[in-house]
């Protein structure tokens, strides 16, 4: 695991298993706290890293926990933005479809669920595949 | 860590973590499927240790409902912490699973 600050920005990289979730949220939530959010909000940030890194483990990385997630953090004008990235299995977020919950309920169908929340806990969720066929998640939360 | 009991025809999972995560919905996922292979379809997941479920827990949990439904039994859901009702909340899903305050109730929704 490394770690590195300065200002605005912090960083984290840690191998890709479950064990190290703990780590990950410590680490953002820390920084949520230092941003000036309310407990409930750190707590609604927290879940949607969570969930992220799980996407992550399990899908880019099929539970190989040897691998990498980076964690980027990033404070300014009232804007967190936490950058997640990952070298594994490309995701396309328009193969998973947004769960329309009414059907979600009466069909009991499952998949998309984490995307669903992380959309639900964030202000602004987005995809984006970098050069060196690398993987980034950029979820973003404005303090209020 | 999730420990089974049975009581009858009625197959009780607790899970006996603070977080459910991805590693308990695995160790879930495979109980159950071992479960409704030895003919049990009356399940109920103690949730009464839990402080956190996450959404590949929920996913083993909607799967494994809809399952048992097909069979025609039930899974249902007992000890809602605050965090989780919150997390059962914010997907609607508690909507989809009958849930009890204590296991007894729970168990006995199926007798009666």
């Amino acid at each position: 695991m490394t770690s590195k600050t300065n200002n605005i920005n912090k960083e984290l990289t840690v191998k890709s298993t479950t064990n190290n979730l703990a780590i990950i949220r410590e680490f953002v939530e820390n920084i949520a706290r230092e941003s000036g959010f309310s407990k409930e909000i750190v707590s609604k940030i927290s879940l949607a890293v969570d969930e992220a890194c799980t996407n992550v483990i399990k899908h880019a990385y099929k539970f190989s926990p040897d691998r990498e997630i980076k964690i980027l953090t990033q404070f300014n004008d009232s804007k967190l933005t936490i950058r997640i990235t990952d070298s594994g299995d490309k995701f396309d977020p328009n193969l998973i479809p947004e769960p329309n919950l009414k059907e979600y309920h009466k069909q009991k169908k499952v998949g998309g669920l984490g995307m669903f929340l992380m959309k639900k806990l964030m202000d602004e969720v987005q995809y984006l595949t970098l050069s060196g066929n690398q993987n980034q998640v950029v979820l973003v939360k404005y303090l209020a | 860590m999730i420990i089974e009991e049975r009581i009858g025809d009625v197959i009780v999972e607790i899970i006996n973590v603070e977080r459910a995560s991805v590693k308990e919905a695995e160790e879930l996922k495979a109980k159950l499927i071992d479960a409704i292979d030895d003919g049990y379809k009356k399940i109920i997941i103690d949730l009464s240790e839990c402080d956190f479920v996450d959404s590949s827990f929920l996913g083993v949990l909607v799967n494994s409902l809809k399952k048992v439904v097909k069979l025609e039994g039930d899974l249902k859901l007992v000890g809602f912490r605050p965090a989780v009702r919150a997390m059962f909340e914010l997907t609607r899903l508690f909507r989809v699973f009958e849930s009890f305050s204590n296991l007894q109730e729970a168990v006995k929704s199926y007798t009666h």
